[in-house]
């Protein structure tokens, strides 16, 4: 590129107008970078090993009413279902009123004979395992959990119950650590435990099928559906993805939100770059009457622009993507949204988005610089 | 002595490519602030303004929520025949025992699916809730599985229509009634007879007990008196205090929605400060005569902010004007603690109309500083070499 230099001087011309472009650019792009992560986040689930073959299944009506037992041993029959393991979501509260709110995290019940055979992506070493199934009252925590809340194997961990109206005692017996950090977050423990102490109703929250294989999984979906239909409590099946990203859904239109923050992003990026670009090409009518004498053609000058306006989105995104990581690395620390990052595609996308936005709104400008004539170009000259 | 405006509304209208896409982002980032604060307005205005402080709920006891608690039979007896129950002209206690669960149904006809709240009561539902009308139709009457729907759930299903059906636990059910209540949260629920809900869902108990106190002292009275009785295993919390609790499902939103303002306004504010430096640099020769002239440095100073000042005043006129489109817009959002829907609006309300365009004139100042001082600090001489 042996036109880089003559493009490196003429943004150095003004700095301040280069280096607040590119300001202007990078505080943009983060901001774009932000909201893609956290829709990343809203919309790609904890992904585990086996996931795949996994699916959940809820009361039909509603997520807040229980499924009976007796459903389990049903499912089990179904051709293509490897294990079924019943759970419930306990949630309760730890502690205070603040320090809950502030330190939440996910409370599970789950029925451990079949847990480790469903929930494939926990590891854990034989002994917290052997431990924690020995003891009616014990308890298996996620390692980013443990380490937050400061757990030691042995500690007493006692939830109060809200949806079910009975009080646990726990008491630590092993750490678990997944692949995905979201998942290490959860506290889980025996399901007949909370079965004793609300005195047997034969009832669980929800059921967690894993499927011999993947072309099994909706098969088995529709069979499980179908078996309750007409029975007192219906069944609603769904694959562990498709439950998870439930949740997104019910906060509302959160792609709508996403797309209309993001115009709006790259719309400012856009006035302000056109605006940049039109002021410099203003002033340097004059080169490009010059340059046109000598001889460079019209295409040329015309490129020259835009490899500016290219080099100050480039730069601004780049900076845009640090200041991103970096803000999103603090965040992650806090727990609310732990986990959260930006993922090479959206990454990708930041910068593409910024760079042609950069690129089109040097365009009119840049066509208008090219397009002078070499007359009215030199008339211009102070 | 003052430059004139006239100079500075001169400039503006000459340079008026750069004029337009500085004003236009000062409109975007107004715009933005506007329509996100009246989204948090919006939700909140719904839950805050929901509940009386004379009304007491009364659930199980470590309940957080209606979802979760039941209240038998026997114990709606003994709330009912509390002394500390207010009662209407007609001597009936003002005192609603219901059943609150939650519905998966799509939103429209193949819409996502979300939680609806449907609350099962008795015409007592709307004597404890004076607020509550019925907006269309009529009330549901008992034993004939009829619905009356609130107006922010008529508006977010799509496929419900007052005298058509809606089918769940195994039953249609028909809506006769469009309830509406200012704005709170009822209006995203749907209310059913206390008993046909009850059956439909195999549920002997009630949820919650809603009560209105004679007074403050008895409200009071009546907390002490569940919280004393343990054989209940009760407790009563005012109503507005429990729907001001489930504000802080907003709270995410409130938090993003200030991040993209913030992060919005410096962006635009660096492009704004670009073109004050850039029309500063451009007329140094005015400065220069002005200054010549005999204008101090203070009053070049103040007419480039002044310039500055109107291109933000114009975009943030714009950004509000264009923000009054979304004022009661249809959204809704889940409630965290119930898992229900919240259908809400969006609340554009003068405050947050003038503190948008306070906000916006705030960045101009800022944006516009800087070049101000810069122009302002030319000497003559200087100026007068540029020539």
């Amino acid at each position: 590129m042996k036109y880089f230099p003559l493009i490196w001087k003429n943004l150095m011309r003004s700095k301040r107008r280069t280096v607040l472009t590119v300001l202007s650019s990078a505080v943009l792009v983060m901001l774009l970078a932000v909201i893609l992560a956290i829709y990343d986040y809203l919309h790609s689930p904890p992904e585990g090993e086996g996931q795949e073959r996994r699916l959940m299944v809820q009361h039909g009506t509603s997520l807040m009413e229980n499924l009976p037992l007796a459903h389990a041993a049903k499912m089990a029959e179904i051709s293509g279902v490897q294990v079924v393991c019943p759970m419930s979501w306990f949630q309760g509260q730890y502690g205070s009123d603040q320090t809950d709110s502030k330190n939440w995290f996910g409370r599970l019940a789950a029925d451990t004979t079949t847990f480790f055979d469903y929930a494939t992506e926990c590891k854990i070493s034989k002994e917290h395992r052997d431990a924690f199934l020995a003891e009616r009252q014990g308890a298996i925590a996620g390692k980013r959990l443990a380490e937050k809340m400061g757990w030691k194997l042995g500690d007493r961990i006692a939830i109060k119950g809200d949806i079910y109206p009975v009080d646990l005692e726990l008491y630590l017996r092993g750490i678990f650590t997944t692949r995905d950090p979201r998942e290490e977050g959860n506290l889980w423990f025996h399901q007949k435990y909370l079965d004793e102490l609300r005195g047997n109703p034969g009832t669980v929250g929800t059921i967690g099928i894993m499927c011999r294989t993947n072309e099994d999984v909706p098969r088995v979906a529709t069979a499980i559906d179908a078996l309750f239909v007409n029975s007192d409590t219906p069944t609603r099946s769904m694959t562990e993805r498709e439950f998870n990203l439930s949740f997104t859904q019910m906060m509302g239109n959160v792609k709508l939100i996403v797309i209309s923050v993001s115009f709006a992003i790259l719309f400012v990026m856009a006035l302000v770059t056109a605006n940049t670009i039109a002021m410099g090409t203003r002033e340097r009518t004059g080169d490009a009457a010059v340059m046109k004498t000598l001889g460079f053609l019209r295409g040329q000058v015309m490129g020259f622009v835009l490899a500016e306006g290219a080099l100050q989105s480039i730069a601004g995104a780049l900076l845009g993507l640090f200041f991103a990581m970096g803000f999103l690395n603090s965040v992650g620390q806090m727990g609310w949204m732990a986990g959260l990052s930006l993922t090479p595609l959206s990454a990708g996308l930041a910068i593409g988005c910024a760079i042609a936005v950069g690129l089109l709104s040097a365009g009119i400008p840049a066509w208008h610089l090219a397009s002078i004539k070499i007359v009215d170009g030199l008339r211009k000259v102070s | 002595m003052a430059i004139p405006l006239q100079y500075n509304w001169r400039n503006l209208a000459t340079r008026r490519v750069s004029t337009w896409m500085t004003a236009l982002g000062f409109t975007m980032v107004v715009l933005m602030f506007c329509v996100i604060q009246a989204l948090s307005q919006g939700l909140d205005k719904t839950l805050i303004s929901s509940g009386r402080t004379d009304n007491l709920l009364v659930m199980r006891h470590g309940s957080k929520t209606e979802v979760y608690s039941n209240v038998s039979r026997d114990a709606n007896r003994v709330i009912s025949s509390m002394p500390e129950i207010a009662k209407d002209e007609q001597g009936r206690a003002i005192c609603a025992a219901e059943r609150y669960l939650t519905v998966y149904l799509p939103r429209g006809e193949e819409g996502e699916r979300s939680n609806v709240a449907v609350r099962g009561t008795t015409e007592a539902g709307m004597r404890v809730r004076p607020s509550v009308k019925i907006e269309q139709g009529r009330y549901f009457q008992p034993g004939l599985n009829e619905l009356v729907v609130g107006k922010g759930a008529m508006r977010r299903f799509s496929q419900f229509r007052l005298n058509g059906t809606v089918s769940f636990e195994k039953r249609e059910w028909t809506i006769v009634g469009i309830l509406e209540a200012d704005g709170q949260a009822f209006e995203s629920e749907i209310w059913g007879d206390v008993e046909d809900i009850g059956n439909a869902f195999r549920r002997p108990e009630f949820s919650a007990v809603l009560v209105r106190a004679t007074s403050p002292q008895a409200a009071d009275a009546l907390e002490k008196q569940l919280e004393a009785n343990t054989q209940l295993k009760l407790e009563a919390v005012r109503e507005d205090a429990y729907y001001k609790e489930q504000t802080n499902s907003g709270l995410s939103m409130a938090i993003i929605g200030t991040i993209i303002t913030v992060l919005l306004a410096i962006g635009a504010t660096f492009g704004a400060m670009n073109t004050m430096y850039a029309s500063v640099s451009a007329r140094t020769r005015e400065i220069a005569v002005l200054r010549a002239i005999g204008f101090g440095g203070g009053s070049v100073l103040v007419a480039f902010l002044i310039e500055s000042l109107l291109l933000a005043l114009a975009g943030g006129l714009a950004g509000c004007a264009i923000s009054l489109f979304f004022n009661g817009m249809q959204t809704g959002t889940v409630n965290w603690l119930t898992f229900s829907e919240v259908a809400f609006q969006f609340r554009v309300t003068p405050e947050i109309l003038s503190t948008g365009l306070i906000f916006g004139l705030i960045l101009g100042l800022v944006g516009g500083l800087l070049p101000a001082v810069r122009a302002s600090r030319m000497t003559i001489l200087q100026a007068l070499r540029a020539v």
